[in-house]
C-alpha cells in the first residue's frame, strides 16, 4: 500500500478512530502493530512472514539482553543477532547480484536458478537497519555510562509489542527514515487526542503530498526518457535538463515521502526526525551528506564508522573507513554494482574534500563563492544520479557522450517548458527561508494552498516511491 | 480564521471557486496535433474525449502510435474525426470506455497492426466510474485543462501561427539509419507480439465489437501500411488472427498493400507525406459509409 492511494487514506481515517477513541489506551499499541501489518501485507501477505520472524527474532534477542547477563554473553546474543539480520538481508537482496556476478558458475546450475527467483520483500533494508540498531543501542546502553538509554517494559509481551511497533510502524516501515531504537522507545506512552499538533501535521502532510503527487510524479514521465537508446536521440540541452530533472525527482520523491511519514507519525504522537535539511542548498558533498537522507547518514555514522574506528586510528584509516561507508552506503540502495559505484563516487568526492575543507567552516558566508560552491555539488550530485537511473555503467558513459555531442540536434520545446516548471517548486522550498522573515511568515498560507490546489489539479500519473526498491 | 490552517483553507477555498470557474471559461482545444506534457497525459485526455465525446465527432479512430501520426489536421474535416492512437494501443481500454459513454460515434475505425495489451481498469474508472465521471463533468478536473497542458498548447499555437501553412517536414531518414531502426523494430516485434497474448485481447475485443453495434455504431478494421519485413511478421502474429475473429464477410475492412510507394521511419511508422496520403484513402473510405447516410461526414 503506497501513502497517495485511497486504500491508504481509508485505512488511517480507521486507524485514527480507533486509536484515539474513548478507552482505547491499552490498545494503542496493537492498534498501530495491527494496522502496520494490514499496511505491509495488503498486496502481497506473504511478505509478512519474513517481518513477523524478523520482529520476533529481535524482540526475543534484545529482551534476553536486557536481562543482567555477564558482557561477554550480551555481545554473543548481539553478535548473533546482527549476523542473523544482515545474513536475511544478504539472502533475499543480494542472491541475484551474487549469481550475476558469479555468472557461469552459479547461473547455469538449479541452485543459481533458486537464487535468481527469490523475491525481493519490500523495505528489507530498513527493518534490517532497525533491528540492528536495537541491538546494539540496547548493548551500548547497559555498556556505555553516557549512552542514552532505552525504557523499556519488564514483561516479555509488552517488549514484544514495543519491539513489533518499533519495527513495523507504517508510517517508516518500507523508505523510512530509519529511526533508531534510543529515538523511538521513550515515545511508547499513552497518547492524546488534543496533544496531536495540527498545525504540524497539516503541513507535512501538504507539502509531502505535493512533492510526491505533483512534482515526482510529473517529472518521473519526462525523466523516463533516460533510458537506451532513447536519450541517444535528445540534444545536449535537453539531455542536460532531464538529468537536473532526475535530480529533482528523486529529491520530490523520497523527500516527500519522508516528509509525509514524519507528519504522520506526529498524527499518532511520535515523533520521528527529520530526513532531509534542504540538501540541493549544499556547498560541499560533506554538506550534502549532513542534509541528504540525514536517518541513514546518522546510522551509517553511529553503527558502521563509529564501529570501525571512525576517525580516530590515523589518517589513512580514516580514508579506509569512510571509502568502505561509502561503498556500502551506496550498496545498501540496491542489488547492483553501480549502486556501490555511485556510494564510492561520493566517498571519492568526500575523501578529495576532506583535507581540502580542514579547519574551514562547512559553508562559508552568503556571496558568490556560497553560490559557486553550490553549484558546483549540485551538478556533480546531479551526474551521480545517472548510476541510479541507468544502472548499466556503459549506459551511463553514452549517455555522458550523447550529452557532450548531440548540440546539433533539435531541442524538444515543450520537454524544455515541462521541466522548469516542476523544478521551480522544488528551488523556492529550498531558498524559502532566503525571504525576509515577514514575507516569508504572510505568504506562508498563499503558499499552502497554492499546494493543495496543485494536489487536486496537478497532479501527476500515481506511482510508486523509488525508495521502495530499496 | 486566525490560525494557519484557517487562513490556508480560506486561501483556498476562494482559489478553488475561483479557478473552477475561471476553467469553465477555457474554450476545449481545437482539434489537430495536440500536445500533452508526457504520454500518460495524452492517455488520459482520450479517454476523457471517448467519456464525454464532443458533439462534432461522428467517428473515432482507435489504435497504436501508427494511427497516432495520422494527425487530425490531414483530415479535410478535423472535427469530426477523433483520433484515438496512443503508443502501444490502448484497444480494449478505449473501446470499453466508448461502450460506456453517454454519446457514442457513428463509426469506430479499430487499427488492428498492435491491438496493445489488457484494458486499464485506472483509465477506466477515472472516465466512466459514477464518481469520477461527475467530477470530470468540471473542466478543471480534465487532463485538456491541466496548466500544463494549457500552456504547451499556447506555445504549440504561437509556433504553428508562426510557421503557418508550411507543410510538414519530411522525417524520412538516411538508409544507415533505416537499417538500424528497422533491424530493432523487426527484433522488438519478434519479441512482443506473442499469438496467445494478440488472440487474448482479440477475445476480449470482439463484445465490446458486439456491444458498440447493438447501440448502433458501425465497427470496421483496417492496418496502416508498413514495410514488407514487416508486413510479413504482423500477418501471421496479428492480422490473420483479426480477419479470422473478424471476417471481412461480416465486417468492413480497409486494407492497402504493403507496397513499396509506402515510406516508414522505422519500418512501421509511416513518414510524414506517407501520413497525408493515407489519411487521404481512410478519409474516403469513411465518406463510403457517409454516403449510405450511416455518418454525417458526407454532409461536408
Amino acid at each position: 500500500m503506497v501513502f497517495n492511494s485511497i486504500e491508504f487514506i481509508l485505512l488511517l481515517l480507521v486507524v485514527f478512530v480507533a486509536y484515539y477513541a474513548p478507552g482505547s489506551g491499552r490498545q494503542q499499541i496493537p492498534v498501530l502493530v495491527a494496522a502496520s501489518f494490514f499496511f505491509y501485507g495488503y498486496h502481497d501477505p506473504s511478505l509478512l512472514f519474513l517481518l513477523v520472524f524478523s520482529v520476533l527474532l529481535n524482540a526475543t534477542l534484545s529482551y534476553w539482553l536486557l536481562k543482567d547477563l555477564p558482557v561477554g554473553r550480551q555481545k554473543c546474543l548481539a553478535a548473533t543477532g546482527i549476523v542473523v539480520n544482515l545474513s536475511l538481508l544478504a539472502f533475499f537482496k543480494y542472491a541475484t547480484l551474487m549469481v550475476s556476478t558469479l555468472g557461469h558458475f552459479l547461473a547455469d546450475g538449479e541452485f543459481g536458478r533458486f537464487l535468481l527467483g527469490i523475491p525481493l520483500p519490500i523495505g528489507i533494508s530498513f527493518y534490517t537497519f532497525h533491528s540492528i540498531s536495537l541491538l546494539v543501542d540496547i548493548l551500548r546502553a547497559k555498556n556505555k555510562p553516557n549512552a542514552p538509554r532505552l525504557v523499556t517494559c519488564t514483561s516479555y509481551w509488552g517488549h514484544l509489542v514495543n519491539t513489533t511497533l518499533y519495527i513495523s510502524f507504517f508510517p517508516q516501515l518500507v523508505s523510512g527514515p530509519i529511526v533508531k531504537a534510543n529515538q523511538m522507545y521513550p515515545q511508547f506512552s499513552r497518547k492524546y487526542f488534543k496533544d496531536i499538533p495540527w498545525e504540524f501535521v497539516f503541513r507535512r502532510l501538504v507539502l509531502g503530498y505535493f512533492l510526491k503527487m505533483v512534482v515526482a510524479d510529473n517529472l518521473k514521465e519526462v525523466t523516463a526518457l533516460i533510458v537506451y537508446p532513447h536519450f541517444l536521440q535528445l540534444s545536449s540541452v535537453n539531455l542536460v535538463s532531464l538529468l537536473f530533472a532526475f535530480s529533482v525527482q528523486i529529491f520530490a520523491d523520497f523527500a516527500g515521502y519522508s516528509i509525509i511519514a514524519v507528519g504522520l507519525a506526529a498524527l499518532f504522537g511520535y515523533k520521528f526526525p527529520d530526513n532531509f535539511n534542504l540538501p540541493y542548498k549544499s556547498a560541499s558533498v560533506t554538506e550534502f551528506w549532513r542534509r541528504w537522507h540525514i536517518s541513514l547518514s546518522s546510522w551509517l555514522r553511529d553503527y558502521l564508522y563509529i564501529s570501525l574506528g571512525g576517525n580516530r586510528k590515523g589518517t589513512l584509516r580514516t580514508y579506509g573507513n569512510l571509502f568502505i561507508v561509502m561503498f556500502l552506503g551506496g550498496l545498501w540502495h540496491g542489488a547492483a554494482w553501480s549502486y556501490a559505484m555511485w556510494g564510492t563516487w561520493h566517498g571519492l568526492a568526500l575523501a578529495i574534500e576532506r583535507p581540502l575543507l580542514k579547519d574551514k567552516p562547512l559553508r562559508p558566508s552568503p556571496g558568490f563563492w556560497l553560490y559557486v560552491r553550490g553549484a558546483v555539488v549540485f551538478v556533480f550530485v546531479s551526474f551521480a544520479w545517472l548510476l541510479f537511473k541507468l544502472p548499466n555503467f556503459h549506459d551511463v558513459l553514452l549517455y555522458v557522450k550523447a550529452l557532450c555531442t548531440n548540440h546539433a540536434l533539435k531541442p524538444n520545446i515543450p520537454q524544455l517548458v515541462v521541466i522548469p516548471c516542476y523544478v521551480l517548486p522544488v528551488a523556492i522550498y529550498h531558498f524559502y527561508e532566503n525571504l525576509p522573515l515577514f514575507l516569508a511568515h504572510h505568504f506562508r498560507p498563499l503558499l499552502y494552498a497554492l499546494m493543495l490546489l496543485g494536489i487536486l489539479f496537478c497532479s501527476g500519473t500515481p506511482g510508486t516511491f523509488i525508495y521502495f526498491q530499496f | 480564521m486566525k490560525t494557519f490552517v484557517g487562513k490556508t483553507a480560506a486561501i483556498l477555498l476562494v482559489s478553488l471557486l475561483l479557478y473552477v470557474g475561471m476553467m469553465q471559461c477555457v474554450p476545449p482545444p481545437m482539434s489537430g496535433f495536440i500536445p500533452y506534457q508526457d504520454d500518460p497525459s495524452r492517455r488520459m485526455a482520450i479517454a476523457e474525449h471517448l467519456a464525454f465525446l464532443p458533439p462534432q465527432v461522428d467517428t473515432v479512430v482507435v489504435g497504436s502510435s501508427m494511427t497516432q501520426r495520422l494527425s487530425q489536421r490531414y483530415y479535410s474535416f478535423p472535427p469530426s474525426i477523433l483520433n484515438a492512437g496512443i503508443t502501444g494501443g490502448e484497444t480494449l481500454t478505449y473501446m470499453e470506455i466508448l461502450s460506456r459513454a453517454a454519446k457514442k460515434p457513428r463509426l469506430v475505425l479499430v487499427e488492428v497492426n498492435m491491438l496493445g495489451g489488457e484494458p486499464s481498469p485506472f483509465l477506466i474508472e477515472r472516465t466512466t466510474g459514477s464518481l469520477w465521471h461527475s467530477i470530470k463533468r468540471l473542466n478543471a478536473f480534465r487532463e485538456d485543462w491541466k496548466p500544463m497542458n494549457i500552456l504547451l498548447r499556447c506555445l504549440n499555437n504561437v509556433r504553428k501561427t508562426r510557421s503557418g501553412n508550411a507543410p510538414p517536414p519530411n522525417d524520412m531518414p538516411s538508409p544507415e539509419n533505416f537499417k538500424v531502426a528497422l533491424d530493432y523494430t523487426i527484433k522488438h516485434y519478434n519479441t512482443i507480439l506473442t499469438t496467445n497474448k494478440v488472440l487474448n485481447v482479440l477475445t476480449q475485443l470482439k463484445p465490446l465489437v458486439e456491444r458498440l453495434e447493438a447501440d448502433g455504431v458501425k465497427v470496421c478494421f483496417f492496418a496502416t501500411p508498413v514495410h514488407p519485413d514487416i508486413g510479413s511478421i504482423l500477418e501471421r502474429q496479428v492480422v490473420q488472427h483479426a480477419r479470422a475473429m473478424f471476417p471481412p464477410a461480416k465486417y468492413d475492412w480497409f486494407v492497402v498493400d504493403h507496397a513499396a510507394e509506402w515510406h516508414t521511419t522505422d519500418g512501421v511508422h509511416l513518414t510524414q507525406p506517407s501520413c497525408i496520403v493515407f489519411a487521404g484513402q481512410l478519409e474516403a473510405f469513411i465518406a463510403r459509409f457517409a454516403s449510405n447516410g450511416s455518418t454525417n461526414h458526407a454532409q461536408m
